[in-house]
C-alpha cells in the first residue's frame, strides 16, 4: 500500500487549439500525504485547475497516471470513476455549483442519496452546526449569500465523508472576510473529519493557511514549500 | 440624436443565428412546417369543401342547393324575381317502365328535364352526351344502365324498341326511338323524355309526386335560420317539401369545424415556435447579459431578437409556402384528375389557389412568430449584467423548498417538472396540441373511409331482393326466392347468418278510428285529389287499396327497435300482438298511433282478418315492399306466417363470417345465378358500395393521410426539440450532478422519469381537453352522422411515439453533448 493519499506521475495534458498544441500540464509528478492540506498556487492559465481536475477524475490525462488512496484512476471505466468520485472525492468549485432547485439540505445529502446510502443524521447535524448552516437548511441556494453558498458546497463535499477534498478557488467569488471565514471552516472541518485537502488559489494569504504550497507555472511544478522546509 | 447602430445589431443577430446553428435550423423548420401545414390544410380544406360539393353533385346527379317537391306558378315567379336565387330547373317524374319484351321487372323511371336543368344543372354530373335531348313524344335520352335494365344493352342512338309504360293516364305500349345517350353520375336507371311526352302523361309540375324544382342559390353559406326563412318565403303547401343539399345544410358547421382545426394548428405552431425561442433565449441568458455589460441597450436587444425572428420567420414561411404550393399545384391536380372531374364549372373550382389563403398563411405565421418571440425577447432584455459575469440566473423565486421524500431520482424528476409550472404547462400543452390535432385529423379521415359507409341500418354484407314483389298485381309476383333458396344460402360456405324478410299482400279495411285517420293524412300529403273523393271507394272496395305486411326475424326486430325513438315491447311483438308501421313521410308521431289498433285482411281471402295493436313508427324503408296507400305493417315472421296463407320471401339479408369477403360473395352470386328467376333479383353488396365510394374518393384519403403524416412529423419534431433544448439548458446543472457522483445509469433514469412525466402530462391533456376539442371539431364536420371513434392504430402509435421520444430523446441528447464536451467544459458552460 502506497504511503501517499494522492500520487500523480508524469502527468501530461495537451490540447489542440487550432494549429497549436497547448501544454496545460507537462510532466507533473505530485504526491500528497493523508490528512495533508496542500495549496496549489499559480497564475491564471498555469495549469493548476487542470491538475486538480486530473486528480479528481473530472478529466483524463493525455499521459501519466493518478492514484488516489492506492487506486489508479486510469484503470476505471466512466461508471466506476463516477462512483469512486462520489465516495472518495469531494469537490468545491469557485462557482459553488449547487443544484438550484434543491434546498440546502437536499444539496448536501445528494451525493449520499445518489450512492444509495442512508444519511448519517448525527454527522449531518454536526456538520451543519460546524458550517453554521443549521438555520438555512430549507433555504434555496438563490437566496443565500456567496459565503453561505460556498459553505453549502463544502458541506456537500464533506457529506459522504470522502478521503480527499479538492477545492478549486473556493474563495474566488467571495470578499476577503468571507473568504477567510470559509477557508477557516474548511480547514477545521477537514481536520475534524480527517480529510486530505488540495486547494487551488492565487491568493497567497489563503495559501499560507496550508501545510504545503505548490507553485505551478506553464504546466510544471516549479516550487514546493512546506511549513518547515523549502525545495 | 439618432444612433446609427443598425449595422452592428444586424451583425450580432446574424452571428447569433450562425452560432446556434442547430436551434436556428430547428426554428426555421418549425416555421416552415407550420406555414406548410397551415397553407396545405387551408388549401386542401377548401378543396375538400369543393370536392364534397362535387361529390354531392354527382350523388344528386345535378348541381343545386335546394330542391322542392311540386312547384306552383306563383312559386316559380317568386324565384325568378328573387335575386338571391341564381337559377332554377325542373326535372319531373313522367311515369315508369312497366315491362319490355326482354324484362318484366326493369325498374326504370321516365323523367322530363327542362332546358336549364338538362343543359346547366346536370352538366357537371355528366361525363359524356351523344345525340340530342328528346323533342318528339316517342324519343328518349338513355343511359347504358337503363337500357341494360330493360334488356336492351346493345342498342344505340337511332334504334327503336317497344316498352310498356305507366303514367297517371294508365299503361300503354309504345315504340320509342333513342335520340341520345349520356353517361355520368347520379340516378342512371332513367329515360329522359320530351316535354310533349310529359305534357301528355297527365302529370303536372305542381304535383309533389312529379315536379322536382331545383334551385341554385347565390349565398353558399346559409345558417339554419336563413334556410328556414327561405322555406317560409316559398309559402309551401301541405304536400310540398323543400330540402337543402347536404353541403348547404352543413356548410356553416363544416366551416366552423375548419376554423377550429386551423386555430388548433395555429396554436400548435405558435407553441412550437414559442418553446424553441423561449428555450433558446433562456439558454443564452449569459450571452444577453454580457451584451448588456458591454453597452447594448434593452431596445437594441429587442431589435436584435426581432431581426432574428424576421429572418427565420420570413425564410421559413417563404419556404413553407413554396413547398405547399408545389404540393398543391402537383398533388391536388393529380387528386382532382384521379377523381375524374373534367373541365367545366365543377372542374374549374378544383385547382383552387386562393390568394386569400396565401395572405392568411403569411399573416398567421407572421403573427405567430412575432408573438412567440415577444416573451423571449423580454427575458433576454431583462437579463442582468451580473448574470453575464458568472452568477447563475435565479430560477426560483421562492425563498425555501421543503425537503422532498422518496427515491432521489423520482424526486429530482418531479422537481424538474414542478419548478417552473408555467413553462412545463406550455411544453405539455404544446405536445398535447400536436397529438390532439393528429388524433383529430386521423379520426376525421378514418370516419370518411370507404368501409365506414353502409347502405342499410343492419350493416348487412349482402341484400338479395325479389323485385317482382314490388309488382302491383299478384299474378306478376313470382316466388323467385323460397325456403330452399334460404336454406341453401344458410349452408353456403362463409355465410354467418341470413335474415329473411317475408311479404304478404293485405287489405286494411276502413274503420273510423285508425285507417280513416291514416288515409286522410296520406291523401293530404301525397295525393292531388282530396280523400273525400275516394273515401267511399275505399270503404266499399278496400281491395283496391292493397298494401304490404312484412315479417321480420328477431335480429331484424332488435335492429329496428333500437333505432326507434321509444323501443317497443319485444315479447308482445314476437308473439304477434303488436306491429310497427312504416311512416311513409306522413306527419304522424308515435303518440298519434301508439295503442291504436289496425285490422288487416288477407288479400286473397278478405274474410280472414287479424288485429294488431300499433306499437310504433319507423322511417327505415328497408322494411318496405309494395307501398300502398294504407300503411305497411311490420310484424314478426311468426305472426306473418300464421296469418298469411302464402307468405313470400321478399329479401334475404346476409352476414358473412368475415365482412367484405369477396370469395363468399362470389359463391353466393354463383348459387343465385342457378335460380330460374335470377333476372328478377337485385343485389345490394357492401363490397360494391365500398368500391364505388373508393372510386369516388379517389386519392382524397391519400391527401388526408399525407396531412396526418405532416402533423405527426411536426409533433415529433416538437417533442424531440423540446427534450433536447431542455437538456441543453440544464447542461451545467446535469454536469454538476455528474461531478458529484451521478452515474450515467442514474442520469438515464432521471431523464427517463422526467420524460415519462412530460409524456403522461401531455397525454392527460390530450385525453381530456384535446379529445373534447377533437370531438367538437369532428361533430361540427360530421355531416354524415358517423359515430365518433378515435382510430385505435394511430392512437396507439401516437401514444407509443410520444412516450418513446419523451423518454429517450433527452438521454440521447445528453449523451451527445457529453461526447462533445468534457465534464469540466460543461460545468463551466463552455467558457
Amino acid at each position: 500500500m502506497s504511503q501517499w493519499m494522492v500520487e500523480a506521475k508524469g502527468l501530461k495534458k495537451y490540447y489542440r487549439l487550432g494549429e497549436h498544441i497547448v501544454k496545460a500540464l507537462d510532466g507533473v509528478d505530485f504526491t500528497v500525504k493523508e490528512q495533508e492540506f496542500v495549496a496549489i498556487v499559480g497564475k491564471s492559465g498555469s495549469g493548476k485547475s487542470t491538475l486538480l481536475h486530473m486528480l479528481g477524475g473530472l478529466d483524463t490525462p493525455t499521459e501519466g497516471s493518478v492514484c488516489i488512496d492506492g487506486r489508479n484512476l486510469a484503470g476505471m471505466n466512466k461508471e466506476q470513476l463516477t462512483v469512486f468520485r462520489r465516495r472518495k472525492v469531494g469537490f468545491v468549485f469557485q462557482n459553488y455549483n449547487l443544484v438550484q432547485d434543491l434546498n440546502v439540505y437536499e444539496n448536501i445529502v445528494l451525493p449520499i442519496e445518489l450512492d444509495g446510502r442512508p444519511v448519517d443524521k448525527r454527522f449531518m447535524e454536526e456538520m451543519l452546526d460546524l458550517l453554521k448552516l443549521q438555520e438555512k437548511k430549507e433555504a434555496l441556494p438563490s437566496n443565500l449569500s456567496g459565503g453561505q453558498q460556498q459553505r453549502v458546497a463544502i458541506a456537500r463535499a464533506l457529506a459522504s465523508k470522502p478521503r480527499i477534498l479538492l477545492a478549486d478557488e473556493p474563495t474566488g467569488n467571495l470578499d476577503s472576510a468571507s473568504g477567510h471565514d470559509v477557508l477557516g471552516l474548511l480547514k477545521v472541518a477537514a481536520k475534524q473529519f480527517r480529510q486530505t485537502v488540495i486547494l487551488i488559489t492565487h491568493d497567497m494569504d489563503i495559501a499560507q493557511m496550508a501545510d504545503r504550497i505548490v507553485h505551478i507555472e506553464d504546466g510544471k511544478i516549479v516550487k514546493e514549500r512546506g511549513l518547515h522546509d523549502e525545495k | 440624436m439618432k444612433n446609427n447602430n443598425g449595422q452592428i445589431i444586424s451583425r450580432l443577430a446574424k452571428s447569433a443565428l450562425v452560432k446556434n446553428k442547430r436551434k436556428t435550423l430547428t426554428m426555421f423548420f418549425a416555421v416552415l412546417l407550420s406555414a406548410f401545414l397551415l397553407f396545405s390544410v387551408l388549401t386542401v380544406g377548401v378543396t375538400y369543401f369543393k370536392m364534397q360539393r362535387i361529390q354531392n353533385i354527382r350523388m344528386n346527379g345535378a348541381e343545386f342547393d335546394a330542391i322542392m317537391y311540386g312547384v306552383t306558378e306563383e312559386q316559380q315567379e317568386f324565384c325568378d324575381e328573387n335575386k338571391d336565387i341564381l337559377r332554377t330547373g325542373i326535372c319531373a317524374v313522367s311515369g315508369y317502365v312497366e315491362a319490355t319484351d326482354k324484362d318484366n321487372t326493369p325498374n326504370v323511371g321516365l323523367m322530363w328535364a327542362d332546358p336549364t336543368f338538362w343543359d346547366t344543372m346536370m352538366e357537371p354530373a355528366r361525363t359524356s352526351v351523344e345525340g340530342e335531348y328528346p323533342k318528339q313524344e316517342n324519343e328518349i335520352m338513355v343511359t347504358e344502365k337503363a337500357l341494360e335494365e330493360c334488356g336492351y344493352g346493345n342498342l344505340d342512338i337511332g334504334d327503336t324498341f317497344r316498352m310498356t309504360v305507366g303514367t297517371p293516364k294508365g299503361s300503354f305500349e309504345k315504340e320509342f326511338r333513342i335520340s341520345g345517350k349520356w353517361s355520368g353520375y347520379g340516378e342512371k336507371k332513367i329515360f329522359y323524355v320530351s316535354q310533349s311526352f310529359y305534357e301528355a302523361s297527365g302529370y303536372q309540375v305542381s304535383d309533389v309526386a312529379s315536379g322536382r324544382f331545383y334551385m341554385d342559390i347565390r349565398q353558399k353559406l346559409m345558417t339554419e335560420k336563413e334556410q328556414n326563412a327561405l322555406i317560409e318565403d316559398m309559402n309551401l303547401g301541405k304536400q310540398q317539401r323543400m330540402f337543402f343539399s347536404e353541403d348547404m345544410s352543413f356548410s356553416i358547421s363544416i366551416v366552423t369545424g375548419m376554423i377550429g382545426l386551423a386555430a388548433m394548428i395555429c396554436l400548435c405552431a405558435y407553441l412550437l415556435i414559442y418553446n424553441i425561442m423561449y428555450l433558446s433565449v433562456a439558454g443564452n441568458t449569459r450571452y444577453y447579459g454580457l451584451l448588456q455589460t458591454i453597452g447594448m441597450t434593452e431596445r437594441q436587444i429587442y431589435s436584435m431578437i426581432y431581426r432574428q425572428m424576421a429572418v427565420i420567420g420570413g425564410g421559413g414561411a417563404a419556404c413553407g409556402i413554396l413547398l405547399a404550393c408545389a404540393v398543391s399545384f402537383f398533388l391536388i391536380p393529380f387528386v382532382v384528375e384521379s377523381l375524374g372531374i373534367r373541365t367545366g364549372q365543377a372542374g374549374q373550382v378544383q385547382i383552387s389557389f386562393h390568394p386569400l389563403i396565401f395572405a392568411l398563411t403569411i399573416l398567421i405565421v407572421g403573427i405567430t412568430v412575432m408573438a412567440a418571440g415577444r416573451k423571449p425577447a423580454k427575458i433576454a432584455a431583462g437579463c442582468s449584467a451580473l448574470e453575464a459575469i458568472g452568477y447563475r440566473p435565479q430560477k426560483n423565486r421562492s425563498y425555501s423548498g421543503k425537503t422532498g421524500r422518496g427515491k432521489v431520482l423520482w424526486r429530482l424528476a418531479k422537481k424538474q417538472i414542478t419548478k417552473e409550472k408555467k413553462k412545463t404547462g406550455v411544453v405539455m400543452v404544446s405536445l398535447a396540441s400536436g397529438l390532439s390535432i393528429f388524433l383529430c385529423l386521423a379520426t376525421l379521415f378514418s370516419s370518411q373511409g370507404a368501409r365506414e359507409y353502409t347502405s342499410n341500418s343492419m350493416d348487412l354484407d349482402l341484400v338479395v331482393q325479389n323485385d317482382t314483389i314490388r309488382k302491383e298485381t299478384q299474378e306478376e309476383r313470382k316466388a323467385v326466392l323460397d325456403d330452399s333458396a334460404l336454406e341453401n344460402m344458410k349452408q353456403t360456405q362463409g355465410v354467418k347468418n341470413v335474415h329473411p324478410v317475408f311479404f304478404a299482400e293485405i287489405i286494411v279495411p276502413w274503420e273510423p278510428e285508425f285507417s280513416d285517420m291514416w288515409m286522410k293524412e296520406f291523401y293530404e300529403m301525397w295525393m292531388t285529389i282530396p280523400y273525400e273523393d275516394e273515401k267511399k271507394e275505399y270503404q266499399e272496395h278496400p281491395e283496391n287499396f292493397g298494401t304490404s305486411m312484412i315479417g321480420i326475424d328477431q335480429a331484424a326486430f332488435e335492429n329496428l327497435n333500437q333505432a326507434l325513438a321509444e323501443p317497443v315491447d319485444e315479447e308482445a311483438f314476437m308473439r304477434g300482438d303488436t306491429c310497427i308501421l312504416y311512416r311513409d313521410g306522413l306527419d304522424f308521431t308515435s303518440s298519434d298511433v301508439e295503442g291504436k289498433e289496425v285490422t288487416c285482411a288477407e288479400y286473397s281471402n278478405p274474410e280472414h282478418t287479424k288485429t294488431f295493436s300499433i306499437a310504433g313508427l319507423t322511417d327505415d324503408n328497408y322494411y318496405t315492399a309494395l307501398v300502398g296507400y294504407p300503411p305497411t305493417i311490420i310484424v314478426s315472421e311468426q305472426a306473418l306466417k300464421e296469418f298469411a296463407a302464402e307468405p313470400m320471401l321478399f329479401k334475404m339479408g346476409i352476414y358473412y363470417e368475415e365482412t367484405y369477403d369477396q370469395e363468399t360473395e362470389d359463391r353466393i352470386l354463383g348459387e343465385l345465378e342457378e335460380l330460374s328467376g335470377y333476372r328478377d333479383l337485385s343485389m345490394e353488396s357492401k363490397i360494391d358500395l365500398m368500391e364505388t365510394i373508393r372510386e369516388a374518393q379517389g386519392n382524397m384519403m391519400l391527401v388526408g393521410t399525407g396531412l396526418v403524416f405532416i402533423l405527426a412529423l411536426i409533433g415529433i419534431m416538437n417533442y424531440i426539440n423540446t427534450s433536447i433544448s431542455s437538456v441543453q439548458n440544464r447542461l451545467v446543472e446535469l454536469s454538476v450532478m455528474e461531478s458529484i457522483g451521478m452515474t450515467d445509469r442514474q442520469m438515464k433514469w432521471m431523464l427517463l422519469l422526467e420524460g415519462l412525466l412530460y409524456a403522461a402530462g401531455s397525454l392527460l391533456i390530450t385525453m381530456t381537453a384535446g379529445l373534447a376539442v377533437t370531438y367538437g371539431i369532428f361533430q361540427s364536420m360530421n355531416y354524415r352522422g358517423a359515430p365518433f371513434a378515435v382510430p385505435v392504430l394511430p392512437l396507439v402509435c401516437g401514444i407509443a411515439v410520444v412516450f418513446l421520444i419523451c423518454m429517450t430523446a433527452p438521454f440521447i441528447a445528453w449523451k451527445k453533448m457529453m461526447k462533445q464536451h468534457s465534464l469540466i467544459e460543461r460545468i463551466r458552460g463552455f467558457e
